[in-house]
């Protein structure tokens, strides 16, 4: 017996040992293939595994090592094999603790918070590689970054670092088919009017009415100018409610989806508003705190209820009043507004905390479809939600068939005024930003290795070829943070949903009204999360005692739409001792 | 004896230190490296300001527990904070504690279904805190209400959705979590009495609630006293998985200091210029509640319940 007990002991060290042992088998590179062939020449590149997938790198890949079969990057090798991999925590600081000894040449980062990463030093010098001109002739990549991202990428030293990527704008996308169908677009004219009130502003509507058999034709939308991809669309906030309540009272349409797993997404809306309403002008100031010679409209305080608007020249003493700008309030109380009714408003499991994004997405895809759900008109999300998407639209057409392929979804332009409509000639373009913060960038770790930088530079400079650009957004849908353009072909290959977004980008491009949402601002650099276009920071509530990541969360305990967006604001002691402190 | 030069008195005593040393190696870096070096950094983390473009830190005086002052205490966060803290300590562990000595003296006794009692209180924590969250969140939001639908026939929203009982879920959750491992304890160390004490008090006619009250309580009473002592160390760190149940967007009015502190630190993960400030709050809890426990600890030992 005791002989079984010290053999038992015996066995059970050893076991205990190798089950130890193992743990380390988790040390080393992660799911990245070593390199088998030494006639053949590797990179690795990462890329965030989120909404916005791994389809564009695969594309990038293919052709990448198609383009570069014949060529030797170093001695004793033709070709090159690009290693890739989508890892869930690239985003800003998931990479931060990893990224020096990761096998990664080039990453895809989302939310890429610079500094910090700037300053681990972690980041190669890309300068040489972003403004030597391009093999295919289109310019170099420094010509096709905007002026603010230039200075937000050359912010730290005026040296580029990280490149910028997908132009991830957020809001609301609408189901046009259903539009179509239902007659849910204002009328160009004599539009038919179910109400004579307003429930936006309790008085009588002084909006347009809505499409019928009769009477066809659309209205401008909020661009004020006739065949361009908001025709129909509501152009004013009023005119917005008027459509939500002829949806709910009349048309047994539930306006609004979202995921209540996600609460902050409602923030995406929140964006879109505000941006719209701004305009980029005065949208660029909440990054870069200077306004030049120009003025702001702020909103320096309430007579009642009544907001206080001012034309203020914004500059680094000042730049808290950018957290006061007008156009914020104006989307606070559009919001507060829509929770107001929001049990009219929204399919009613959005508010279930465990409602996750992909089952709204589902649900958003499959009511006009399936007689079980009542249909619904919008959902929120980010622009990359069709991605995300895929496995609930590809599930659709195999039930649907036809009627399921290359649905009608579109991105959504926000009204920019309160009341009233907008005739033609009188109306804004659209207004997007980048909600993302996605960018490409070196790992420093392969600074000595000349083999390795040669083919990252061939890459990095092969993604911001022109014909890689129409590439990435034709399969992906979503447009890259630059300047260029996408053919007849390109833009053909396209889904309606995607070509929608690259609509609305091109448009903002040409129009001038793409707000890049960074800076080279030292106050910026050093405080991203503070003041980033995401959905926390920025446009959340903290009064000190309470905080609300969302004016649902503020409505839902009781504050107006004044409260909230003064709860919004930065004060001038803490923007002196916590913000403006350098030079 | 004499074998190559050692004896063997010798050999044994250079056996035994080596195995020694091999097991207490590993722990003693552990110590070294995740305690006193994290704490010593941290301690010297409070009086710094830290420059990002730089990569430089400054010695910064009295300045990060000043704005924790003016951000915190000033603007009354720190108060909502306190009171969660507070409201979760005493439903967690002061009213956990309670809960869990009258279960497990229960169990004890073999009352009916003692068994199958101990099995649900412990199965909680053989499951990972993440998932047994989202089960709880998924009853909570859906399961709950649809039992409440179907007896009443009124919709309700989930239970963690509705800012009324959103809270009261969380604290209830906790105080849930905390019953396992007390019960286990507080069982083995009521097996361990001896089983004449209580026949001897059988006889005598004693009642369960006085063998309760003069036997079994002061025989656990040492555990209890590790229970009510880290329950005190804890009330700034106890975040109350609220990190699990909403990340870092759960509202202000239902933080506790140990979920700010924690998603503060998430959310400023890569922000050096926050770090210091959150050291300067961990060293002033430290200051507050190390105190505390040790005047606690004293006086368990002095008023509690003795065995003699």
């Amino acid at each position: 017996m005791k002989n079984f007990k010290r053999k038992m002991m015996k066995a059970m060290a050893i076991t205990l040992t190798i089950m130890t042992c193992g743990t380390v088998v988790g040390c080393g590179p992660q799911g990245v293939e070593l390199e088998p062939d030494p006639t053949m020449s590797y990179l690795y590149v990462s890329t965030r595994d989120a909404g916005t997938g791994t389809i564009w790198l695969e594309e990038m890949k293919k052709g990448f090592e198609e383009k570069y079969a014949e060529t030797s990057f170093a001695d004793g090798k033709k070709g090159v094999t690009v290693n890739t991999e989508a890892i869930r925590a690239a985003s800003g600081q998931g990479l931060l603790g990893t990224l020096a000894n990761s096998e990664h040449n080039i990453c895809m980062v989302e939310s890429l918070h610079y500094v910090d990463y700037m300053a681990g030093n972690l980041l190669y010098d890309i300068t040489d590689w972003v403004e030597e001109d391009l093999s295919d002739g289109s310019g170099s990549i420094a010509s096709k970054i905007s002026k603010e991202h230039k200075e937000y990428l050359t912010g730290f030293d005026g040296n580029y670092y990280a490149l910028p990527w997908f132009s991830g704008f957020n809001g609301v996308t609408y189901d046009a088919e259903m539009f179509d169908e239902k007659g849910l677009w204002f009328a160009d004219e004599n539009g038919y009017k179910p109400s004579t009130k307003s429930t936006y502003t309790d008085a009588a509507y002084t909006g347009r009415g809505f499409v019928s058999a009769q009477n066809s034709k659309k209205s401008c939308g909020p661009d004020g100018v006739y065949n361009t991809f908001d025709d129909g669309l509501p152009s004013s906030y009023e005119e917005f409610f008027y459509l939500c309540e002829y949806m709910t009272e009349i048309k047994q349409v539930t306006p609004f989806i979202y995921t209540g797993a996600s609460e902050h997404y409602l923030n995406y809306m929140f964006q879109a508003l505000t941006l719209n309403w701004s305009g980029k002008e005065d949208a660029t100031t909440m990054y870069t705190f200077d306004s030049g010679n120009d003025t702001v409209s702020i909103i320096t305080g309430f007579d009642g209820d009544t907001p206080i608007q001012e034309e203020i020249k914004i500059n680094k003493d000042n730049g808290y009043l950018t957290t006061q700008l007008a156009g914020k309030y104006y989307a606070t109380k559009f919001m507060e507004e829509i929770f107001k009714n929001e049990g009219d408003y929204f399919y009613s499991r959005s508010f279930n905390t465990t409602f996750t994004n992909l089952e709204a997405q589902t649900i958003f895809i499959n009511s006009n479809l399936d007689p079980d759900y009542s249909p619904i008109g919008m959902i929120i999300e980010g622009g990359y939600w069709y991605q995300e998407a895929e496995s609930a639209l590809e599930a659709s057409e195999n039930k649907y068939g036809s009627e399921a392929q290359n649905r009608n979804f579109r991105y959504m332009t926000m009204p920019s005024q309160e009341t009233g409509t907008v005739n033609e000639g009188a109306g804004k373009s659209i207004v997007l930003g980048d909600g993302l913060g996605c960018h490409l960038l070196v790992n420093n770790n392969i600074k000595n290795n000349p083999e390795k930088l040669a083919i990252a530079k061939a890459f990095l400079q092969y993604c911001f070829e022109q014909a890689s650009l129409q590439t990435v957004t034709s399969k992906t849908g979503m447009p890259i943070a630059v300047n260029y353009d996408m053919d007849t072909n390109a833009y053909g290959e396209m889904c309606n949903y995607a070509q929608s977004l690259w609509d609305a980008y091109s448009t903002s491009l040409k129009n001038n009204s793409y707000c890049t949402t960074c800076s080279g601002s030292k106050i910026f650099l050093a405080n991203y999360p503070v003041f980033e276009m995401g959905t926390g920071g920025w446009c959340s509530y903290d009064s000190g005692a309470d905080s609300y990541e969302t004016v649902r969360n503020g409505v839902k305990a009781n504050l107006s739409a004044k409260e909230y967006f003064q709860g919004t604001g930065i004060s001038k002691s803490s923007w002196d001792s916590n913000y403006n402190i350098y030079d | 004896m004499r074998m190559n030069g050692l004896s063997a008195k010798t050999k044994t005593k250079i056996g035994k230190l080596s195995f020694y040393i091999c097991l207490i190696i590993l722990p003693l870096l552990q110590f070294l490296l995740f305690y006193l070096y994290v704490n010593i950094n941290s301690f010297i983390l409070a009086f710094q300001n830290y420059d990002v473009f730089t990569n430089t830190a400054s010695f910064a005086g009295w300045d990060n527990f000043r704005k924790i002052y003016t951000e915190l205490i000033e603007p009354g966060k720190f108060e909502v904070m306190l009171k969660n803290s507070l409201t979760v300590w005493l439903w967690s562990t002061v009213l956990g504690i309670v809960g869990a000595i009258l279960f497990s003296y229960y169990i004890y006794k073999q009352g009916p279904l003692s068994n199958l009692f101990r099995t649900i209180l412990y199965m909680p924590h053989v499951i990972s805190t993440v998932v047994l969250v989202v089960m709880f969140k998924y009853f909570s939001e859906w399961g709950i209400p649809a039992i409440y639908e179907s007896i009443t026939g009124r919709l309700i929203d989930g239970l963690y959705s509705n800012p009324d009982t959103a809270f009261p879920t969380v604290v209830f959750y906790s105080l849930w979590m905390g019953f396992g491992t007390q019960v286990l304890m507080y069982v083995s160390t009521m097996a361990g009495i001896d089983v004449s004490i209580s026949e001897a008090a059988k006889i005598d006619g004693i009642t369960y609630i006085k063998e309760f009250w003069y036997i079994t309580l002061p025989l656990v009473f040492p555990t209890l006293t590790t229970f009510i002592l880290t329950g005190i160390a804890g009330i700034f760190t106890n975040q109350a998985n609220l990190f699990s149940f909403g990340s870092t967007g759960v509202s202000g009015d239902m933080q506790t200091i140990g979920y700010y502190m924690y998603k503060e630190l998430q959310i400023n993960a890569t922000n050096k210029t926050a770090w210091p400030m959150l050291s300067a709050m961990g060293l002033l809890f430290t200051f507050i509640v190390a105190p505390i426990t040790f005047l606690v600890r004293w006086a368990l030992k002095k008023y509690g319940p003795r065995v003699d």
